[in-house]
């Protein structure tokens, strides 16, 4: 083990400094949200009975308990108790984002760029770049886990207590690790950064959607999922210590298994071994468009596959949301059949607004993915022989541009429809076709005018895509909060979440309809145009 | 009759502050094979990329078959075929597969010739570039140009990872393309790569070239450099035709170093042979002697 690690030290200073920026941004983030989910939520408990029994009657709505989690069930609620049922899954997620991206840019990338070679040329041991690795997410981590601590401190919801902070930090530090050592463990199994991160990515929506489902129909089983083991400690109640362990059990037993596939595999190759490519190029691959089918078309069908299964998976837990009002006897027995069904209906259909948003989400993700593809093939040179021949720089931008529209298109239609027709399948009064309707012609939109944005940011400034992230982003979470907290309507109207508010309930306005496509097409021409004045710096 | 194939004109170019190009100007004619020579860092490839309209110049004239290069692209590139300093290929595309891409990608077949050159250049088109060497690659890129039949090809150190046997394959297959009366432009760092190829030279330094013209005018840069050890002494041999630089290594000027004109080589040896030779070694000039010795910071023109 000595001599494997060899000189990790220097390694660990330099990825330090390297995603010293990165870590930062993330850093800030999440205590950024920690800290206005807190104060927020401390400023509507204090004071107002009648508000707060309002949020924990929000919170135990199905809707809301799938997308946070589930919430103790307890005589009386105080902020703390309300906080962790809200924020534990919620920034689990966030966090996971963070440390996912962060292993494998210190491993995949690293290699991919033949910077790996070099170093373990130097006196560099074989596993030394892992340990550096680690010791890089646990210092990261032991940050973040202060912070927490220390925010929590000073802000003092009601209800909480110096274990249970104590808890909650430590909880978040333990989840970092490992999600952070899937991602390691992934990112030594493959050869490339892309196959690395997008089963990482899998294997969190999947932890997801498995604590999702048996949050809403058995709760016993959300013990099968990762992230579930967290909403079992119930931070601030039962404060099961457990739970912590087993998961540094696994994070334990995960991290070995890196370490011995590291320590015994080629460098730059994968335990997945390659079959011998083409002699000469299929009769198809002779333009652009072309070109990226070969190219994207296994994260295109990973991401159509993904949405599918998301939309069946949330569609079969559409009887379950509106069951709940059937089953509430005092709805019973105030209510007839009729409107019972109504009730139920528009139960579901605001399951379904908020839903539509997340799927939102992932189709924009998947379609400008696609778009930011174009610089990162530019920097990486592939395309430059291109450049010089006769494809035209608008052809090649358009190509990618419309690739990523396409995509973020598909996958959208492919996720709604599945939900759709799944949760009609299962519903005993299936929807009407007109939701559908509703969905698709406020949603496709609204993806494509997150796509253009991208498309507009990569054409004029292609080194802040970040500036990407943080609208959609920022706009997904005041979407999501919003049923929780009282934030200004103004707010919301800033993206597309906010224009298509009351879908599937009502069709998305006219008006907010023309901006969305209207939009779509003027940063699409403003993208093409940027790109056609860039510097290709190759 | 010749035609302007290239023309730069006080060409310049900033990266933000940085000055990466101060002054080029050069012409390239019809089927003429012209040297773009200069150490690494010069700015032979930023020249390169304006050419081809994938930068932006930020002062200065650039046109390529007489139209403007930012401006004509789509007119201009399907004429050309391009090597980059640097080839970089989709990691999961084959071989085989990225050249018939390229070449499709400018209106041209995958054709005997495709298949010549991968033979002589010895390339196994089935596997994946992520397993190619940086050689394998710039192979890669090298039969995608070559099996092109266009009017202007571009090379930004073609050999740079090629071995020797390949190498001289590149050399015998830009000899056939001047035979075919084409045009073009080669950078290089080597001098005498430069030397074997091209007609005429173009010497680039910090941005700025110092001096161009063909390679009868630019002669001195190919003399060779001598170090002779003699039983007698030499001291004759300075007021010999072809002789520069000497200087006596000792007193008794049996030991001398010299630079010579080749073509005076036979009269500079049979003096020598006269001395009797105990030793003697011969080195073409790198780069790095001709700015030492004929230039300074300012440089010289020959041609223009
Ligand atoms: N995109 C860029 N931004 C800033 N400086 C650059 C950029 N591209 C090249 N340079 C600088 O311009 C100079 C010339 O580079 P280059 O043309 O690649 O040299 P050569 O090909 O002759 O080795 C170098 O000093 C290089 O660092
Ligand atoms: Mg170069």
């Amino acid at each position: 083990m000595q001599t494997s690690n060899r000189n990790a030290k220097y390694l660990l200073l330099t990825n330090l400094q390297q995603n010293l920026k990165f870590s930062l941004i993330w850093l800030i983030l999440l205590l950024t949200m920690l800290a206005s989910g807190a104060s927020k939520l401390e400023a509507a408990f204090v004071g107002k009975a009648s508000s707060s029994i309002a949020i924990v009657k929000i919170l135990q709505a199905p809707s809301m308990m799938a997308m946070f989690g589930t919430i103790p069930r307890v005589a009386t609620y105080n902020t703390a108790i309300v906080f962790a049922g809200v924020m534990v899954v919620f920034m689990i997620i966030l966090q996971a984002l963070w440390v996912m991206q962060l292993i494998i840019r210190n491993t995949c990338v690293q290699e991919e760029n033949g910077l790996i070679e070099m170093i373990r040329a130097l006196n560099v041991g074989r596993t030394a770049i892992i340990t550096a690795t680690l010791l890089e997410l646990l210092i990261d981590s032991i940050i973040m886990s202060g912070f927490y601590f220390l925010l929590l401190f000073t802000i003092d919801m009601n209800g909480t207590n110096l274990y249970g902070d104590c808890l909650f930090a430590l909880g978040m530090l333990s989840a970092n690790l490992l999600f952070g050592s899937i991602a390691l463990l992934f990112g030594q199994l493959t050869n490339n950064s892309r196959t690395a991160s997008t089963l990482s990515y899998m294997f969190l929506l999947f932890t997801y959607l498995l604590r999702l489902v048996t949050d809403l129909k058995q709760q016993k089983l959300t013990w099968f999922s990762p992230i579930g083991w967290f909403e079992k400690v119930d931070f601030y109640t039962k404060n099961n210590l457990w739970e912590l362990g087993l998961s540094l059990l696994v994070s334990i037993l995960v991290i070995s298994s890196a370490f011995i596939i590291g320590s015994n595999r080629d460098l730059g190759s994968s335990i997945i071994s390659e079959r011998a490519g083409r002699t000469t190029a299929a009769s198809w691959l002779h333009s652009i468009p072309t070109l990226l089918w070969r190219t994207e078309r296994y994260l295109f069908i990973g991401w159509l596959i993904s949405a599918v299964i998301f939309g069946c998976v949330m569609g079969s837990m559409l009887n379950g949301v509106g069951d709940i009002v059937k089953t509430n006897s005092l709805y019973r027995k105030i209510l007839d059949v009729g409107q019972i069904n109504a009730a139920n209906q528009s139960m579901i259909l605001s399951f379904l607004g908020m839903y539509l948003s997340i799927f939102i989400a992932l189709a924009a993700i998947a379609g400008v993915q696609i778009v930011f593809r174009l610089k990162r093939d530019d920097n990486f040179g592939y395309l430059s022989i291109i450049h010089a021949g006769k494809p035209t720089r608008i052809t090649i931008s358009a190509s990618y541009y419309c690739f990523g529209l396409l995509v973020g298109g598909l996958v959208l239609s492919a996720g709604l429809l599945a939900l759709f027709f799944t949760g009609n399948t299962v519903l005993n009064q299936p929807l009407p076709l007109r939701y559908l309707e509703h969905l698709l012609s406020a949603s496709i939109p609204a993806v494509t005018s997150f796509i253009a944005l991208g498309i507009a940011i990569s054409g004029l400034w292609p080194r802040l895509s970040i500036l990407f992230w943080i609208y959609m982003g920022s706009g997904l979470i005041v979407k999501v909060f919003r049923g929780l907290f009282d934030l200004p309507k103004q707010i919301d109207n800033l993206t597309p979440f906010g224009w298509i508010t009351n879908v599937p309930l009502t069709a998305v306005s006219q008006m907010w309809l023309s901006v969305m496509i209207i939009s779509t097409g003027v940063l699409f021409v403003l993208g093409i145009a940027g790109y056609r004045q860039q510097d290709l710096t190759l | 009759m010749t035609t302007t194939i290239i023309k730069l004109d006080h060409l310049q170019k900033k990266f933000g502050k940085f000055v990466a190009l101060s002054d080029v100007s050069f012409t390239l004619e019809t089927g003429q094979i012209l040297g773009f020579l200069g150490p690494n860092g010069a700015g032979k490839s930023t020249t390169i990329r304006i050419i081809l309209g994938l930068l932006k110049s930020s002062g200065g004239s650039v046109s390529v078959f007489g139209k403007d290069a930012w401006q004509n692209d789509a007119k201009i590139h399907p004429r050309i075929a391009y090597i980059p300093g640097d080839v970089n290929l989709w990691p999961n595309l084959s071989g085989g597969e990225i050249i018939d891409l390229l070449l499709r990608l400018n209106n041209q077949k995958h054709n005997q010739k495709t298949d010549e050159l991968i033979k002589s250049f010895e390339l196994d088109p089935k596997k994946k570039a992520h397993t190619y060497s940086r050689g394998n690659r710039q192979k890669v890129a090298l039969i995608a140009a070559l099996s092109q039949d266009v009017d202007l090809y571009i090379f930004d150190e073609p050999t740079a990872g090629l071995d020797p046997l390949n190498e001289q394959t590149f050399q015998t297959e830009v000899l056939k393309l001047k035979k075919a009366g084409k045009s073009v432009l080669l950078s290089s760092h080597i001098l005498s790569e430069v030397e074997r190829m091209c007609d005429s030279i173009v010497i680039i330094r910090e941005g700025q070239v110092i001096a161009s013209g063909s390679l009868a005018q630019l002669r001195h840069l190919s003399r060779i450099k001598i170090a002779v050890a003699t039983a007698t002494s030499m001291t004759d041999i300075s007021n010999q035709v072809g002789v520069y630089d000497l200087t006596y290594k000792n007193t008794a000027h049996t030991k001398a170093v010299f630079t010579a004109d080749r073509d005076a080589l036979g009269m500079i040896m049979k003096t020598l042979a006269a001395k009797t030779i105990l030793d003697i070694q011969s080195t073409s000039p790198t780069l790095e002697d001709l700015f030492l010795r004929y230039y300074g910071k300012q440089g010289a023109h020959y041609a223009d």
